[in-house]
């Protein structure tokens, strides 16, 4: 039993095709896994990188403590299951199974015990004797899981083991893993391309795509809060319905979603999670509902309804599949932006041909920005607010606050949009009074509250446990604001992690090589430790464009270093930077005294991250 | 309707002019293809059977016959040849080339197969592609140079000369690697992740799995050394380390009966056409899948 970390997986063929883009992933011990994706999506690359079948281009992939990267598969104590069995044609099921325990020189009667109680767990006890090929594909794929259990690994390795049974027999196996899995105790990765065996296995599914991770969540949230398109149309059968659409929002505070042939209307309470920037109308977003939140009624109560005919009716006992368009002259065409398939218990007399009215369910309406597809109502989102700049101070969330002196010279007097992330808030006992309008479990402690201020919603992550209708106050980090005003940025929040760009050196100075990182023509001698890092990339590192990711936190002014002309000081009140210039590259990094006009700036070098520009890669 | 109702009623045409045409005409090249590899076969049997003054008498026959027209069976030339072949000898000598070869070849060749179509190394495809490219070099036009390194080595007239020239084949490691190669990755990685070594995996996975291929090309291998006669003539001058081949070279140039000299021919020929006949189905199986393959 062993915790997988993934730490930044890359897999580069040849130096050129990225199969997995940057990885990262933690699986917790006895944690049921599930990679699912299109195929060629670098699921089951990722999966044997895991399992010693291909080496990991960079990155690190730690089992239990050890680094495994150069790790020997038959080391790493795994086991796999393939999609084709890769059963040992020429041995009976009994020495299949015994195969791997023999390799290990296990005593012949205690795998001899092992194997016998194996078969028992998987019901093949009787075709012990038996060659593979005189069994059926279900009980090759059980004389497969067999050879896996017996040797009591501490990960499960599955390479989309049903996709070889029939439809019958999958399900059937499928309950039979999840079986094993509870009764085994131990960490499972499974690959599949089935999002159905991905959302009735997994504690916690990675979708993929292209080679990289869409978004890593449990089930239940990767139904309710897709980040992006992709994932919002993989997961879920039927698939999710999208419109093309615009958003406006009324001097009510509802929200109006337009597309090209019916309009909705959202409440101001089902708005709050909708990024601010997409409701002036201009932005184009995809609209996404799902079959079941789109339902065939006589006469809508909410008001939000689509007229419709219907083109096709599917019946599936249960369920009813009806499949609609709102253009009726494209009713029959394959694909129609305007087709949609809604879904309902059993079919109340509703036939093809005949016109419906359906009603939507606005609270569970999805958007997502037309051109990069990300979610724009995020379930931790960033809210923008309205502030009031007036004689030194800052008015908002109901209540005027001194203006911090950072502030103070680059906001003038006026109303401004404030971008408000969940980050920038904290509950507290004293700041910003307000109440708790809802309650979301985050997980791990954490929960996500909503919070009242004045006229505004905000909201915050907190590890304390609150009652809704409670009163609290309210926080907010001044630093972490971004002031816009008429469309321009007035004052910008200050990044934790700032970037240089540049190169690995190696001069010579006397008899002494020393080692360099330079950039826009300044440089910083490097320690050992990073340098031997870099040295490990080989010889090649010195021709690399690099990119230095540093957290602001992490570098600190002094004597030596990277030299710097520091611009100014800003106060923020509780903190305080400093703005830092090398030629055009500014940044922030936290300061409390004045500096010189002249320092230099030092770095904690195992704390940076670093990429090759080229390639877009993260080395370490 | 009405169409169906106007046309004649026919049976259904039991003989098709065409087609048997066609059989009958393929059945005649097949027969006389036949006649003309077996009958010389035929006719040497026969005659070996015979006295050279039987053979002298009559023409050419197919029934073994003596002067007066009767029908004899001479065993003497048997024995005669069983002595001029110096048979136990030169039949020891022949098995142990053979079987020695047989098992270093197959095994040496497989290796190298496996290692061709698995494992990873530097230069591992234009190593193969010189490999390959020497299969168009005349096996004849090896003959001096091996000579010249059996002769450098100090091994000419001893049996590993039989053997050494002949361990590596080219032909068997490409039709090695394509069988290899056609094995299932997923099985030897499944092999891999349950800790058996690269070496277990090819003896133990890999190789019963191509265990078809094997039987055919050590059969194969078997039959050519057996018949291999260039080399041993050249290699070797020492009688005790004649074979069948050389043996029977040699008997066709010394001073017996043609009867005889057929006895012998017959006595070197049998056990290879025995071994053909019980064996004639992974012969044919594996030159099958080898040319699919490959």
């Amino acid at each position: 039993m062993a915790k997988v970390s993934l730490k930044h997986i890359y897999k580069v063929y040849d130096g050129k095709v990225k199969a997995v883009n940057d990885f990262n992933l933690e699986i917790e011990d006895k944690e049921f896994i599930v990679f699912v994706g299109p195929s060629g999506c670098g699921k089951s690359t990722t999966l044997r990188m895991v399992a010693g079948l291909e080496e990991i281009s960079a990155g690190e992939l730690w089992i239990g403590d050890t680094l495994c990267n150069h790790v020997e598969p038959k080391n790493r104590n795994i086991s796999m299951v393939f999609q084709n069995y890769a059963l040992f044609p020429n041995m009976t099921v009994y020495d299949n199974i015994a195969f791997g325990l023999k390799m290990h020189k296990v005593p012949k009667n205690e795998i001899d015990v092992k194997v016998k109680e194996a078969a028992e767990i998987l019901g093949i006890t009787e075709y012990l004797g038996r060659k593979p090929k005189a069994l059926s594909g279900g009980q090759r794929q059980r004389v497969a899981l067999g050879r896996a259990i017996v040797r009591e690994p501490n990960v499960f390795l599955f390479d989309e083991p049903l996709s070889n049974l029939d439809a019958k027999l999958r399900a059937k196996m499928r309950t039979e893993i999840t079986r094993l899995h509870k009764r085994l105790q131990t960490t499972f990765i499974y690959v599949t391309h089935d999002q159905v065996e991905a959302m009735t296995m997994g504690d916690r599914i990675v979708v993929m795509k292209g080679g990289y991770v869409q978004q890593i969540d449990t089930p239940q949230n990767l139904f309710r809060w897709p980040e992006n398109k992709f994932v919002a149309g993989f997961i879920g059968t039927p698939q999710m319905n999208f419109f093309s659409a615009a958003l406006t929002r009324e001097k009510n505070g509802k929200v109006t979603v337009a597309t090209k042939d019916f309009t909705l209307t959202i409440p101001a309470e089902e708005t709050y999670r909708l990024d601010e920037t997409y409701l002036d109308g201009a932005k184009p977003v995809t609209l996404g509902i799902r079959p079941d939140d789109i339902r065939p009624v006589v006469k809508a109560k909410s008001g939000a309804e689509i007229k419709a005919k219907v083109a096709l009716v599917e019946e599936l006992g249960t369920q009813t599949l009806i499949y609609a368009n709102t253009n009726e002259d494209e009713l029959m065409h394959e694909n129609s932006e305007t087709a949609f398939c809604s879904s309902m218990g059993e079919n109340s007399g509703i036939c093809a041909g005949q016109e419906v009215i359906f009603e939507v369910n606005t609270a569970k309406l999805h958007f997502f920005d037309e051109t990069s597809e990300r979610t724009v109502k995020r379930r931790i989102p960033t809210v923008t607010v309205k502030c009031t700049i007036k004689n030194g101070t800052m008015e908002m969330l109901g209540a005027a606050q001194p203006l911090p002196p950072a502030l103070g010279e680059s906001l003038e007097n006026g109303v401004y949009k404030t971008e408000v992330p969940a980050g920038a808030l904290a509950l507290s006992d004293k700041g910003y009074a307000g109440v708790i309008e809802e309650i979301d479990d985050l997980g791990k402690g954490r929960y996500l509250y909503r919070v009242c201020c004045g006229k505004d919603r905000v909201f915050i992550i907190d590890g304390n446990v609150h009652k809704e209708g409670e009163n609290v106050f309210v926080t907010v980090a001044a630093d972490k604001l971004t002031f816009t005003i008429n469309g321009e940025t007035a004052a910008e929040a200050i990044s934790s992690v700032f970037r240089l760009n540049g190169k690995f050196l190696r001069v010579k100075e006397g008899k002494e090589k020393k080692h360099y990182f330079e950039t826009d023509g300044v440089r910083i001698e490097t320690p050992f430790g990073f340098n031997q890092k870099m040295y490990d990339r080989g010889r090649s590192i010195f021709k690399r464009e690099l990119t230095l990711d540093i957290s602001a936190d992490k570098a600190e002014l002094c004597g030596e270093g990277l030299p710097v002309t520091v611009e100014n000081v800003l106060d923020y009140g509780a903190v305080k930077y400093a703005r830092l210039r090398i030629n055009e590259k500014s940044f922030c990094i936290p300061a409390d005294i004045l500096p010189e006009q002249n320092a230099c700036v030092k770095f904690d070098f195992d704390a940076i991250k670093v990429y090759d520009s080229a390639l877009d890669m993260r080395l370490f | 309707m009405k169409q169906s109702e106007n046309r004649k009623l026919h049976f259904p045409r039991r003989v098709n002019v065409a087609s048997v045409t066609k059989k009958t005409a393929i059945y005649i090249v097949l027969i006389a293809l036949c006649l003309t590899f077996i009958i010389p076969y035929i006719w040497m049997i026969v005659t070996s059977l015979r006295t050279e003054t039987a053979y002298n008498s009559t023409g050419f026959t197919l029934l073994p016959l003596d002067e007066n027209g009767k029908f004899t069976l001479y065993f003497q030339n048997y024995g005669e040849a069983f002595t001029a072949l110096d048979l136990g000898t030169v039949f020891l000598n022949t098995l142990i080339v053979c079987v020695v070869n047989t098992v270093a070849n197959l095994f040496l060749n497989s290796l190298a197969a496996y290692a061709f179509a698995r494992l990873k190394f530097f230069g591992r495809n234009s190593v193969f592609k010189v490999c390959l490219f020497s299969m168009m070099v005349p096996g004849t036009v090896m003959l001096v140079p091996n000579y010249l390194i059996c002769d450098f080595l100090g091994i000419t007239d001893s049996i590993p000369a039989l053997i050494m020239p002949f361990l590596m084949s080219i032909y068997n490691i490409f039709l090695l690697r394509q069988q290899f190669l056609g094995v299932d990755k997923e099985i030897e990685e499944a092999a891999k992740i349950e800790g058996a070594s690269v070496f277990r995996i090819y003896f133990r996975i890999v190789l019963p799995l191509v265990k078809p291929m094997l039987i055919v090309l050590g059969i194969t291998t078997f039959m050519w050394n057996y018949s291999n006669y260039l080399w041993p003539y050249i290699v070797n001058s020492d009688p005790a380390l004649r074979t069948l081949s050389t043996s029977l070279a040699e008997l066709m140039g010394a001073d017996y009966d043609i009867t005889v000299k057929l006895a012998g021919a017959v006595i070197v020929s049998a056990p290879m056409i025995v071994v053909f006949f019980i064996l004639q189905k992974f012969i044919i199986g594996g030159t099958m899948a080898g040319a699919v393959k490959g």
